[in-house]
């Protein structure tokens, strides 16, 4: 059972946590949370990785999507603290490239 | 040549099962095989993943069966999963192109590609089986 936790930060800041599987199942939900989160104003948002025990293309596609969703509304989206499994699949794919990982939550958006 | 490996089977049905039973499949044996190290569990959990995702989607109207067997030798793991889905219209290229970072589908075989030592696809007549075969890392090159 994968879960979304929504910590709200700032006025248009939260962060997300991920705990569970980030696949065909729940990268659904990832979406409709992160869309959620959008229309409510938080329009910078971090995905806190942490959690996720194992994540495939759905939750790389979801987590694109999310980006998408953050940028069109003028804000970003950042991930934070993948696991080793979670590492390889962004790695492998080159989506970190577009999505680099911060090593946790707090430093994602520091800058 | 077959590996000469025990064999370790789990039937999907999906619906109502889903992915998440293939990926709790690989978990329980796991707890049988601890020899099997993290860098080949990674790639075989990712693999069994988007092999079984793919099946799913390609068949949205209708229950599937898919029989799912790893066998696991000395040197080579070997993953194979035989589903009652629809018939490939076209065999998948020897080599699959990462999508651009934007994208949000098309990843899966690519990916599965980049982890595997050999990536076959068939229709026997009745199933698509697709067969992956991985030659197994020793411990020493789990970093």
């Amino acid at each position: 059972m994968t879960s979304f936790h929504v910590d709200d930060v700032r006025t248009d800041l939260a962060i997300i946590r991920v705990v569970g599987r980030l696949n065909m199942v729940t990268a659904p939900d990832l979406r409709d949370v992160v869309a959620h989160a959008v229309k409510s104003g938080k329009s910078r948002l971090v995905v806190d990785l942490a959690g996720v025990e194992f994540m495939d293309s759905s939750g790389l596609g979801a987590l694109i999507g999310a980006l998408k969703t953050t940028r069109q509304a003028g804000g970003d989206l950042r991930i934070a603290a993948p696991g080793e499994q979670v590492a390889m699949v962004l790695q492998l794919s080159n989506v970190d490239r577009i999505l680099k990982p911060y090593e946790n939550a707090d430093a994602a958006f520091r800058d | 040549m077959r590996p000469s490996g025990i064999e370790y089977t789990a039937v999907i049905r999906s619906p109502p099962d889903t992915v998440d039973d293939a990926n709790d499949f690989l978990k329980l044996v796991w707890v049988e095989r601890s020899d099997v190290g993290a860098e080949d569990r990674m790639a075989l959990e990712t693999v069994l993943s988007e092999l079984v995702t793919n099946v799913i989607q390609s068949n949205p109207h209708r229950q599937i069966q898919c029989e799912v067997t790893l066998s696991i030798g000395p040197d080579l793991l070997q993953l194979e999963t035989s589903d009652t889905g629809e018939q490939l219209d076209q065999l998948p290229p020897a080599s699959v192109e990462m999508p651009a970072n934007v994208a949000e589908h098309g990843r899966g075989l690519a990916l599965i590609q980049l982890m595997v030592d050999s990536l076959t696809y068939r229709h026997d007549g009745s199933q698509n089986v697709w067969q992956i075969r991985r030659s197994r890392r020793s411990s020493a090159e789990i970093k």
